[in-house]
């Protein structure tokens, strides 16, 4: 596979811009400044990605995009932060879980916010490449950090050892809630797209 | 005690100076295998069942993983008809694909008993399937297996 460097700055446009989008909604629906931290994309060898994420425990959503390119993208909230973000979203409505536990309205709080970071960064993306790609609902877990993310490898190690991985983090300043995104675009179509543009 | 070794993703370590092998699996399997006798172990973490031809890593799939760590294990004088097996993983974390019944977490625990089989290994001790992730502790020393869950649940194999 051979890609060049206007194509590689493509990519960077796509992960700056689906980064924008994500912050932008993100503040909007939150009510406070949202920023992205670090926004970068590797080329990984798909073995390395659970050590580098550990075995903390998280909260992860899961969702699957398709059209040019299609593929996997993975959040992931330390529990910590995940409870701040369904206490802000449910403000006093429901039941909250105490402490470490979830309620089912946490969770599905949880697969909201999947959502919307899901579809600004895709909507980023289709952007700059000028195509239209959807996505799948959530699915949201509490689980060990490395555990979640297995089965995500497992299903792209099928094809291949190594992938693009655009790696974001965000942080809430204030309220000092951070998460990680994992985008995994399939590499064959990502190649193909990009010829296009 | 022995030393702490990690083993990753599609990765296989034996051990024969009592040393504990260390894994976190999803839907991928961990399998451990010993010869108590002989102090011998080993641990695999694989991610698909079979090769099919490619040879992309022999720790990645069950029907490569199992045979060369039983290789390794019989060159540091472990013997085979002494050897057992304790496995753990194989979850369902989510749907991929909901029309279909099985899931890659499934078939990686149904390859790895039909292996073990087939190279007359005995199962000692699972804990697979269901919906969630395990990380899991092999003792090499005496084939001891500690699984544990994110909830804190505790199961001795």
């Amino acid at each position: 596979m051979k890609i060049d460097l206007h194509k590689l700055a493509k990519m960077n446009e796509m992960a700056k811009e689906g980064a924008n989008r994500v912050a932008e909604n993100l503040s909007a629906m939150l009510g406070m400044d949202v920023q992205m931290k670090v926004t970068k994309i590797d080329f990984v060898t798909l073995s390395d990605i659970p050590e580098e994420i550990g075995d903390s425990e998280i909260i992860g959503a899961y969702l699957m995009f398709y059209g040019s390119p299609s593929g996997h993208l993975m959040i992931m909230f330390p529990v910590t932060s995940a409870k701040k973000i369904a206490n802000l979203l449910l403000a006093g409505i429901g039941e909250n879980g105490d402490g470490g536990q979830f309620s089912e309205l946490d969770m599905s709080a949880i697969a909201e916010i999947g959502n919307i970071i899901t579809s600004s960064f895709i909507d980023g993306w289709a952007n700059v490449l000028k195509t239209e790609i959807d996505i799948s609902t959530p699915q949201v877990i509490h689980d060990i950090g490395s555990a979640v993310v297995d089965p995500v490898i497992v299903e792209l190690a099928k094809e291949h050892d190594h992938a693009f991985v655009f790696n974001s983090s965000i942080i809430a300043q204030d309220k000092d809630i951070t998460c990680q995104i994992y985008v995994f675009p399939d590499m064959n179509k990502l190649v193909e797209v990009l010829e296009k543009v | 005690m022995g030393e702490r070794v990690r083993v990753k993703m599609a990765e296989y370590r034996v051990c024969n100076s009592g040393g504990v092998l260390v894994t976190t699996v999803g839907s991928c399997v961990a399998i451990g295998l010993v010869d108590p006798e002989s102090g011998v172990g080993g641990l695999a973490h694989i991610m698909l069942p079979e090769a099919k031809g490619k040879s992309d890593g022999a720790g990645k799939y069950a029907d490569t993983a199992i045979p060369a760590m039983l290789r390794e294990m019989e060159a540091r004088k472990a013997r085979k008809e002494r050897i057992i097996a304790k496995i753990a993983g194989g979850a369902r974390m989510f749907n991929f694909n909901s029309n279909r019944a099985d899931s890659v977490g499934d078939r990686n625990v149904e390859a790895v008993k039909r292996i073990l089989r087939k190279y007359g290994i005995r199962i000692a001790g699972e804990d697979v399937g269901e919906n969630h992730g395990r990380t899991v502790e092999f003792y090499t020393s005496d084939g001891k297996m500690v699984v544990k869950r994110a909830n804190k649940v505790i199961k001795e194999l």
